[in-house]
Order: structure tokens, then sequence, then C-alpha cells
């Protein structure tokens, strides 16, 4: 992530990934969004190129017998368990807890770098869709050091494994598209880092 | 948020100039990112908050035992647990530490499979389809469901469900008679009650038959004994903490030199090279081993006749009650002059209890000649279908032998403890007098008006009015995990046309949640605020002043608040007499202050609250059941109709003669030894051959801890088989098995283990029933109770949960 451009584009796509990772699809925040993928605008838009974009597109059209809110309560709700649960501590955290010691350590960043987190509820800092979005928020706002860090050293660490797994266990065509469209921006991502990732063990 | 928006819209116009305007660039831009910059002065006044601090908590589950945590908290966030290291650690005076599970609390409170949110039912009740919903809508929904069901049916309609997921809490306390729920619904009318438990159903119901009540001695009262026996009684695996039994009998030993016999089918942790001698016994015919050591001990006159003479009634001709046939007393049983005309021969006993005539001698011998001798049992012997009879008749061998009501000896029951001061959190009196067991909730969907005193033990009146038609679950897996005949179960709740609204508020999705209409997350105990006491703990009492750990997350809630709100939407008057407009807070300042009036040696309010734990020895030294009886019978009666140990019970005389009852179920008023349904003489063997009972099992409190995974890899979940057994059906050990009857069948490894006597097989009890209820129903969780059945035992009407038989086969 070296030019403006480039970051840029990491702001737009990681805005809207994030989003549609942390809002549910028939939120305010998350439907048009939705819309933009379902009726296949997004490809002309998305400023990362994708191997195979034409199947991903035709993916996040595809119907399917379970509803998208239902999809999205399955992945990231509740009340069975979540099949990747989207919390980084419960990958990075010995006990794979939430709120774990990954959580107090990017707390403690965000902390040290002046960002709150302006919740509803007293949830994790550490959520997937949260992160990508502060990612955005920190580009945007130009604090390309903070942005870095916070994608070497609290993000791409997990980030990988966590992705698999969804896209293993999405079981619904639009949240499996969006789990191959992440894992190919995030590899575009990565490619253009400055800070070398840190290498962290990962306890799921 | 002004700096948000200041920030976000300056990056909202970049980002639309330098990319294509579509539709995603529009829906992209439009988004308000949920960042702000934060002031350095109120970083560093967070960071100041964020110190370490250690805070006092305590594992709440139902083991028995209570212990104290110290959770060390970073930033409102839980890092780490340890136990109560405080003091000198000096036994009387000693540290309350937990056990793996208390220790591994971190792994529960922060599951990434808590419930987070309020759900409702959408798909058919059972088949475990959620829809998220507000809160207001959850309370609202169920609030309504109630006041249409009381309007309707009548309050005998709603139900509490048996659960102790948390018996150590006093504020959060699940009991159905002692919690916040069973409050409400005495401030709006009652409800249908139940007597008994799933853990203690029989020998709760017959114990106080003999004694008036179910006592024992206190455990730490064995370094007075030179001979303890257990039945069934296994404190290392079931009442494990640290500040528990199982320390208690190793402390107490250590002083006496007790030998110790343990007489149980399975070779137990409690034995396991502590123990002097193993006998491994048949499940279900204790009675028959009693009644085998009783004819040595009268053969041999080893029995305490004095004792008997003075405190007994019914032993021989001379104390046996009016009206009882003449040779109606227990030596008439024994020495085969009774009904059944059988001496009760070591050989007799001998072949039904699978244990050499030679050792039961020996065993008569010992006990008859050891005192004071300690000699107790569990509660694995009593959940049988013939336990209330077991009980009785365990109690018999400290009858004979005098060693009633004495330091050292014991009464046969199960130990008591001493308990600290303690002031519970008051539930009103329930306006319904109607109860059944607490085994019997699905028949009373099923068939509630039909259900009797005198064939179901309804009791506080003839029959029931109604059946179940609204059930609450507070903090209990009882719904389907630990009840039995899961199958049977699910088919009964999937008609929501009966029982019309199940409520369950818990913090995961167990089996019973499945069920649920409407799904509630709850707090931990050691998220709020509590008082608590001992449970199990010899002669050393403690009280611990718990603090919420780390602030609610998600949308969970504590029970107060949510009770609370249904009593509000109930009305006004209900919400008043629930709340009497006292915090939960306010409520146990109060609660506390009645506890030092009773008790001025308690530390103040404040104190306590620093101190996090306070212990107390018990002031008379040891708890001696029966003392002041055995000291003065006359001026201390027992609590039966004769004031006297009633050996022979005309109660229980004149429930046999009235009582509906199956040719198999026998109720009697002399502790004999009766065969059962599914025992080991059972017909069925032949197609099932193998008696299976439940054990509790160190990986979990019943089912509770039952979803941690390094528990669960310590103690595997596996059904213990032994090599003889094994070897006929070409099991390995390790080798997945299937366990079936005509029930059910699960799916397990076997551990194949001398541990285990032949013909019988075991397996921990509580864990999580995994089977696609649509599909083949196999249990691939292995939980007992798709193998157990519904049908209750004679007289208490309880669950006989150790009382199958079944086969096992190679998968």
């Amino acid at each position: 992530m070296t030019t403006r451009q480039q970051g840029d584009a990491f702001a737009f796509t990681a805005r809207i990934l994030g989003a549609l990772f942390y809002f549910a699809p028939d939120s305010e925040q998350a439907a048009p969004l939705v819309s933009a993928f379902t009726d296949g605008s997004w490809t002309e838009q998305w400023p990362v190129a994708l191997p195979e974009a034409d199947a991903l597109a035709a993916r996040f059209r595809a119907p399917c017998d379970e509803t998208l809110p239902e999809a999205f309560q399955r992945l990231f709700v509740g009340p069975w368990a979540l099949p990747a649960p989207p919390w980084g501590s419960v990958w990075l955290d010995r006990e794979n807890v939430l709120f774990g010691d990954s959580t107090l350590a990017l707390r403690q960043w965000m902390r040290e770098n002046g960002i709150a987190f302006d919740s509803a509820q007293n949830e994790p800092e550490d959520h997937f869709g949260t992160l990508l979005m502060l990612g955005a928020w920190l580009r945007e706002n130009s604090r390309d050091d903070a942005w870095q860090q916070l994608m070497a050293w609290h993000v791409l660490p997990w980030a990988n494994r966590f992705l698999q797994t969804f896209v293993l266990h999405a079981s619904h065509p639009f949240y499996l598209a969006l789990g191959q469209l992440t894992q190919h921006t995030l590899q575009e991502w990565q490619s253009q880092l400055l800070i070398p990732v840190a290498k962290k063990t990962l306890f799921r | 948020m002004s700096e948000h928006e200041l920030h976000g819209g300056i990056s909202r116009r970049s980002l639309i100039k330098s990319s294509a305007i579509g539709s995603l660039a529009l829906a992209a831009g439009s988004l308000s990112l949920p960042f702000s910059l934060r002031s350095a002065a109120a970083a560093v006044q967070q960071a100041t908050a964020s110190q370490d601090s250690v805070v006092w908590g305590a594992c709440s589950v139902n083991c028995g035992s209570r212990c104290a945590l110290r959770l060390h908290v970073r930033d409102n966030e839980v890092y780490w647990v340890e136990t109560d290291n405080t003091g000198d650690d000096v036994y009387g005076d000693h540290q309350v530490r937990a056990c793996l599970r208390g220790r591994s609390i971190r792994r529960r409170i922060n599951h990434p499979e808590r419930l987070n949110y309020p759900m409702k039912r959408v798909g058919k009740r059972g088949e475990g389809k959620f829809e998220r919903i507000s809160w207001q809508e959850a309370l609202d929904t169920l609030s309504g469901s109630l006041q249409r069901i009381v309007s309707q049916y009548g309050n005998e309609a709603v139900y509490i469900n048996y659960s102790s997921g948390i018996v150590g809490g006093n504020m959060t306390r699940s009991s159905p008679y002692a919690s916040l729920v069973a409050r409400l619904m005495n401030c709006y009318g009652g409800y249908l009650s139940h007597y008994g438990t799933y853990s203690t159903a029989q020998i709760a119901c017959a114990m106080p038959y003999t004694y008036g009540s179910n006592d024992g001695n206190s455990t730490s009262d064995i370094e007075n004994s030179k001979l303890v026996v257990m039945f069934g009684n296994n404190p290392a695996e079931t009442r494990m903490s640290g500040g528990g039994i199982t320390y208690f009998l190793e402390q107490a030993r250590e002083r006496s030199n007790a030998r110790m016999i343990v007489i149980d089918p399975r070779y137990t942790d409690t034995a396991a090279g502590r123990e002097d001698e193993w006998v491994p016994i048949r499940p279900g015919t204790d009675a028959a081993l009693v009644a085998g050591i009783s004819w040595v001990l009268i053969d041999e006159n080893l029995v305490d006749q004095p004792f008997l003479d003075k405190y007994c009634i019914g032993y021989d001709e001379k104390t046996l009650p009016e009206g009882a046939p003449a040779n109606g007393h227990y030596k008439a049983y024994i020495l085969g002059h009774g009904d059944d005309g059988i001496a009760k021969t070591p050989a007799w006993a001998s072949h039904i209890t699978g244990i050499p005539a030679d050792k039961i001698i020996q065993l008569a011998r010992e006990i008859g000649s050891a005192k004071p001798a300690y000699i107790c049992q569990g509660w694995g012997p009593q959940r049988q279908a013939n336990g209330e009879l077991t009980s009785r008749a365990i109690a018999m061998l400290p009858i004979l032998t005098g060693n009633v009501g004495i330091s050292g000896g014991n009464s046969g029951a199960r130990e008591s403890t001493y308990t600290i001061t303690i002031e519970r959190m008051p539930v009103l009196n329930n306006p319904v007098k109607a109860s059944i067991s607490c085994f019997s909730w699905t028949d009373a969907i099923v068939r509630g008006p039909e259900m009797t005193a005198t064939r179901d033990g309804v009791r506080g009146k003839d029959k029931l009015d109604v059946p179940i038609k609204f059930i609450w679950n507070y903090a209990g897996n009882t719904i389907i995990n630990q009840h039995s005949d899961i199958n049977k179960t699910h088919d009964i709740l999937q008609d929501d046309s009966q029982c019309e609204m199940i409520v369950v508020i818990d913090n995961f999705m167990t089996s019973s949640a499945k069920y649920a209409d409407i799904l509630l997350p709850d707090l931990m105990t050691v998220e709020q605020e509590d008082i608590i006491p001992n449970d199990y703990a010899g002669n050393m009492g403690y009280l611990i002043f718990l603090q919420p750990v780390t602030a609610p997350k998600f949308e969970r809630k504590p029970i107060y608040w949510i009770m609370s709100e249904v009593a509000k939407r109930l009305g006004p008057d209900v919400y008043q007499k629930f709340t009497e407009g006292r915090t939960q807070s306010q409520w146990l300042q109060y609660l506390y202050a009645k506890m030092t009036a009773k008790d001025p040696q308690l530390p103040t309010y404040d104190a306590l609250k620093a101190m996090g734990i306070y212990k107390r020895k018990d002031p008379n030294g040891h708890f001696v059941a029966y003392k002041a009886f055995r000291d003065d019978p006359d001026a201390n009666p027992l609590k039966t109709p004769s004031g006297k140990i009633e050996i022979y019970s005309a109660r229980l005389a004149n429930i046999a003669a009235t009582w509906q009852l199956a040719k198999d179920e026998t109720i009697s008023p002399l502790p004999v030894y009766a065969p059962t349904f599914e025992g080991w003489d059972d017909p069925q063997r032949r197609d099932y051959p193998l008696q299976l009972f439940g054990f509790h099992y160190k990986a979990r409190t019943h089912s509770s801890y039952g979803n941690v995974d390094i528990l669960q890899a310590a103690c595997r979940q596996e059904v213990w088989i032994n090599p003889a057994d094994a070897a006929r059906r070409g099991i390995a050990n390790g080798d997945m098995v299937r366990v079936f009857n005509a029930r059910g069948e699960l799916r397990i490894p076997a551990k194949v283990t001398p541990r285990i006597m032949p013909g019988v097989s075991a397996m921990g009890q509580g864990a999580w029933h995994n089977a696609s209820m649509n599909g083949d129903r196999i249990d691939h969780g292995a939980c007992i109770n798709t193998l157990t059945t519904h049908r209750p035992s004679p007289l208490a009407k309880g669950n006989p949960q150790h009382t199958n038989l079944v086969e096992i086969e190679k998968v």
C-alpha cells in the first residue's frame, strides 16, 4: 500500500467489506451495499483485480432457500455456535475466548492512538467487520501509520485463518462470495503493506 | 460524535472523488463509520482505570461444593483465574481451592458460543430455528402468554422446571422453589410446584420414614471413626473441591487411620488406591448385601440389642408397633420367618449381589466389631428404580450396630455439613398447593388431569385439574439433557398445542434451550453482586461476597432485571410486591443486615466485601446426626410418628396397601431388598444383557461446563466396560461403540477396564445430547438420557436414571 490510489482503494473496499461483515443485510447501513452486490453493479467499481470475477458476481446473485438475514444470523448472531466466530481473540487467545488477551492489546493500541469505538453495546473491538471499517476510517483520516499497524498487527495475523473457516462453512452463496471476495482483496492489501505482518500463534 | 462527523465527512468527499461514482460508491460513502477521536485526557483517564485488579467470584454450579475464585481483571476483562490462596491454609481454616472446572471459568464467561441476544422460536418447536428479537418484544410476548394461560387454565398450568445450573447463587439461585422465578410467580397467583430433586428423589423421600429427616454426620467427624464404609459414595468425583468433602475425607482419615471399604460397581477415584478394600456390587442390589450382612450380625450376635430396644421400633417382636403383622419385624424378615420365608443368608445375598458369601461374612464381622463406624451412602444407590428401599436398607447397618447419633458414627445417610449463617432471597408463599414429583412433568403435560395422588404421587390434592401449559426454565438443562428418555420427551414437547409456552433463560444453547419458544440471555453469577454460603464443607463454613467481574456484555441481563420487567408487565401491584422497591444491591444489603442481626459475629457488610471470603469453623466441632436424640430420646424425639427410629414404618405399610402399584413395584414398611424393572434379573437381559448406570463426571457438573474443550480433553466421555464383556463383543479399548436399548442409541468410545465389574457398564452423565431429531436420532454426544426411562420409582416417583439395561456393539 504505497500510493495514494492504493490507499483510497483500500479504504473503499474495507468500508464495504467491513460493513457487510458487521451489519445485518437488512440494516440501513448494509442494505444499499447488498443491493449493489446482488444487482451486479459492484463489479465495475471494484478497484482490485479479481481472478474469477464473473463467477463471484454470479455467486452474489445466486438464489438460496435460506434468506440473507437468516444466513447473517447463523454466521454472526447465534443462538447456535457461529461456524467462524468473527472476533480476533477467538483465534488469537490461548483459551479461544472473546475479550481475550489480543482484544486487550488492540484496545490498548486504540487508546494510545486516540481511537474510540462507538458501539451501541458492550462488545469486543476485534470483530472482523469492525476492524476493516476502522482501517478505512484511519486511511480516510490520513493516519497511514496507524492504518498500517492495525492491519499488520491486529487484522492480518488471524484474518486468513478466519476467512478460510468462514468460506468453508458459509453455506450461503452471498456470504460465500463475500468471504472469497474478501480473501482476494485481503491478499492484495497484504502485498502492498509496508510493514511486516506480525507472526502470532493461532489457537484455533 | 462531532469529531466523528467531521472526519467522516471529509473522508466521504475524498472517497467519492477518487472512485467512479456508482451505486456501490454511493452506498459506501453514505455509511457512517463507528469511530471517533478520543482526547488524550480521556485516554489517560481510561488507562488509569484499567490497572489490574483482583475480583472475588465463585463457581456456582451444582457439584455440592462451593469454590471461591479470584479473577484477575485488566481493562474490565478477565485475563486469568486463580482460586482462594488466602490465609495460612491450615486444615479447618484451609483454602477453598477450586477444581479444574472453576479454574476454567474464563472459557465459560467469554465462550464464543455464549448467548448474546433474546430470541424467539420461528420453526417447529425443537427444530432449532430462532430469530433475534428485542428485549421489549421478548418480555411482552412471554408476559402476554403467561397472562393468557393463567386466565384460561389457572395458575396450576404454570410449571417451574427443575433446574440446578446455579444452586450456588443467592440472588441468582436457580433451584425452582428458591428462585426469583418462584418469587415472581408467587406474586402472581402461584405455580404448580414439585417435590424432590433429580439428585436425591428416592433418598429424600424414603429416609424420613426411618429417621424423620435425612441427616448424616459431617465428613470431618471421620477423624473419630475406626471404619469408613462407603456405599456408592464418591466424593473424589462428586465433591472434589478443595473446600469440599474429598479433602475432609482425606484429612480426617489421616487423623484417625480409619480403614475404608468402598462398595461400588465401579472402582472410583475415591477408592483408587486410597481404599483398604473395594467390593464391587451389581447396581440396584445394595439392599440384598445389607440383608446378608444383617443375617450374619444377628446370627453371630453382633447387633446392639440395647440400642435397638431403646431407640427403634420394628426390629423384633418387642418393638413391633400395633397393627403390624406378627412376623412383620425386621429380624423375622432377615431370618426367613417373614412372609417370603427366605433366610437372607450370605449365600442368598451372594447370588443377587455378585459378592462372594465369604466376603459378605467378613464384611459383617468387620462392621459388627469396629465402633464407631462411619457407614454412609452416596446418592448413586438411591437413583435406582428400587432406590427408596435401598437407601433405608443401608441405614440398617448403623442402626443394628448402634452407630447412630455418636461421634465417629453415622446414620447411613450421606454426609451433612455445617452451614454458616445465611439469609436467602425470600420467595414468599405459593398459593397453589398442588405439587408433583420433579420427574413427572412430561406426564403432566400429556395427561395432567389423569394424574392422581395414589397412582402418580400428586401431593396437596387428590388429582391435578389441568395439564402443564407454560414452563419456566431458568438455568437448567432438565427439559432434555438431564431428564430421561430424550426421544420420548422430544415427541411430547414438539406438540406445542400441549405445552404452549416454554421460556428458557440461560448462558448457552443447551439441548433444553433448543425447545424454547422464548430464549433469553442470562448474566452469570460471577458477573453480578451476590453473597453466598458454603455448600457441603465438613465443619468449616464460609461466606463469599462476589463482585461483578466485568460489566455486562452484549444484551445479556441479570435474572433480577428480567423478572422485574416481567412483573412490571403483569401489573404495578405485582411489580411492587416482587421488588419491594429494592434494587439487587439494596436486596443484598437488606438480607445481610438480617444476617448480622441474627449472628453478630459476622463481619460488617463493607468488611466482608473487602475480605471476599469469610470462614468459620463449626463451633460444635462436628455435626453429629441425631445426637440430641441419642443423648435423650424422650426430650428430643425424632420427627417420625413414633419419635423413634422406624425400622418398621406404619405409614409405609398404609401407602403400600392403598397406592396403585404395578406388579414389579414394591413399597414396604421394612427396608427389604426387592427386584425391579430393568434390574439385574429382569428377563429383558436376554436382549439387553448389560446393566448401565451414570456417574458424576469430573469434566462437568451434570451438564454445566460440558462445552469447555480442555475439560472434555482431560476427562473424555467414554463407556466403561469390563475386559470380559468387551472380549465377548470384540471390543478393544478406544473402539467406537453403539450403546442402545429400545429407547435409543448413542455412540461413544469404549473404555475397557477392570475398574468396572462384569455385566455392568457406566458412563459419565451430563454429556451434551447431539442427535438429528428429524433424522436417525443417534446421539453422538453420548448423553445417557438417550437410554433412560420415564418410568418413575414406586414411592418417590423419582428418576431411576441408574436403572437401565443396554447392549453394546462395536460400530
